[in-house]
């Protein structure tokens, strides 16, 4: 007679093999929403984490934009143009006063290279082109020979550049000519005269005096 | 089915944030990011010009304000016609010449512009204008080179362009004899 009786305690059915199939799905639908939580997940914390910087970016883009506006607050047009304009004319006096010529000089030279039996009376000075002034001038000398003398002394001086006498007329009052030259501009030239001559020429404004000059010709020696 | 709802759920809110917030603000984030780097390059270069600024203003300030003044006289602002002929008259009066015939040629005219002026520093454009006076006296040479030699070295820049020196028809009543001196001058100011 069979007993009912187990004589063992291992269940009868622990090694009949365990049917996988509805353990299977259900693990992988697990396993899905594992993964849908995850992506769930993670897109949360980047939309949080781009949210929170882009919050930083813009509010670097405008504290930056409200310094900048700062900064242009504290830029000053009046100053720069005042400046600008400065500069400007500092460079524009420099040129100018480069090409300035000092005519005085040129009547001290004739006056010093002119010999006595000569007289102008005549005296074209064309300096449109101050690299190349033109000189022409009329006269009369005692004799040829003065004229000659005239003009070696004009060739020695070394201003007057290809001195030409021309229309040489025998007169009651002594042999006319005409004469025309080029003068070397460079000894006319007031900047290198004043160089060389700093103060007599050039004197600066007395230390005492506070007030500016008002007229341009109000005195002489004011460069 | 519950799990399936939810996963499903769970994906399809993961693609919503992805494509409808996160792409579209992260390529907003670069364009701010770029826009930043521009601000930043904006301020770099304005923090410059303005130490620039200073240290210009510091020169400037160290500038002797006669000076400046005598600079401005030097090239005025304007070519201010009128007073440069009353201040020639006024100067060739003191070797009791008396101008005539005074001519002033326009600011913007060719003739007196094109040959002048010269390229500026900045941007190559010129910084300043000329005008030419013209003007006939009569004296003898003597008065005539002190006038000129004033001329020269008055502080508004006054150049020669051309003189013509001949016998006056009449004579002074002194000894010495008198010319007429026809006299073409430049003068410049600033644009």
């Amino acid at each position: 007679m069979e007993s009912n009786i187990q004589s063992s305690f291992i269940p009868q059915d622990a090694g009949k093999p365990v049917s996988l199939r509805r353990g299977g799905s259900s693990g992988l639908a697990d396993l899905t929403l594992m993964l849908a939580i995850l992506a769930f997940a993670a897109s949360a914390a980047l939309s949080g984490g781009v949210f929170i910087y882009n919050q930083y970016e813009t509010a670097t883009a405008s504290s930056a934009l409200s310094q900048l506006q700062q900064k242009e607050k504290e830029f000053q047009p009046q100053i720069i143009t005042q400046l600008r304009r400065l500069d400007n004319r500092m460079q524009a006096a420099q040129v100018i006063l480069a090409s300035h010529i000092a005519p005085s000089v040129f009547f001290d030279i004739l006056n010093q290279i002119t010999a006595k039996t000569i007289t102008y009376s005549s005296l074209t000075f064309d300096a449109s082109n101050p690299k190349q002034i033109k000189l022409e001038l009329d006269g009369s000398g005692q004799s040829v020979n003065s004229i000659a003398f005239q003009s070696n002394l004009l060739e020695k001086s070394g201003v007057f550049q290809t001195p030409i006498f021309s229309n040489l007329d025998h007169q009651t009052d002594g042999v006319h000519f005409h004469l025309s030259a080029f003068i070397d501009s460079s000894t006319l030239s007031f900047e290198k005269l004043t160089a060389s001559q700093p103060v007599s020429v050039a004197p600066v404004a007395p230390a005492s005096s506070s007030t500016a000059p008002t007229s341009p010709f109000g005195s002489p020696n004011t460069h | 089915m519950i799990k399936l709802i939810f996963s499903t759920l769970g994906f399809a809110i993961a693609g919503v944030l992805l494509f409808t917030y996160i792409e579209p603000t992260y390529a907003q984030i670069n364009v701010t990011k770029a826009q930043v780097a521009q601000y930043q390059g904006a301020l770099d270069k304005a923090g410059q010009l303005q130490q620039l600024q200073q240290s210009l203003v510091q020169k400037y300030n160290s500038f002797n304000p006669n000076d400046l003044n005598r600079l401005q006289l030097m090239i005025p602002d304007s070519a201010d016609n009128i007073s440069l002929i009353l201040e020639l008259d006024s100067l060739a009066s003191r070797y009791g010449l008396a101008l005539t015939n005074v001519d002033v040629s326009s600011p913007g005219a060719p003739a007196a512009q094109t040959p002048s002026q010269i390229q500026g520093a900045v941007g190559g454009a010129s910084t300043y204008s000329v005008i030419t006076l013209h003007f006939t006296t009569f004296g003898t040479y003597d008065t005539y080179r002190s006038f000129m030699h004033d001329l020269e070295q008055s502080l508004r820049l006054v150049d020669l362009t051309n003189l013509s020196l001949a016998p006056a028809q009449i004579k002074s009543s002194g000894s010495a004899n008198t010319y007429n001196f026809d006299t073409s001058v430049k003068t410049y100011w600033l644009k």
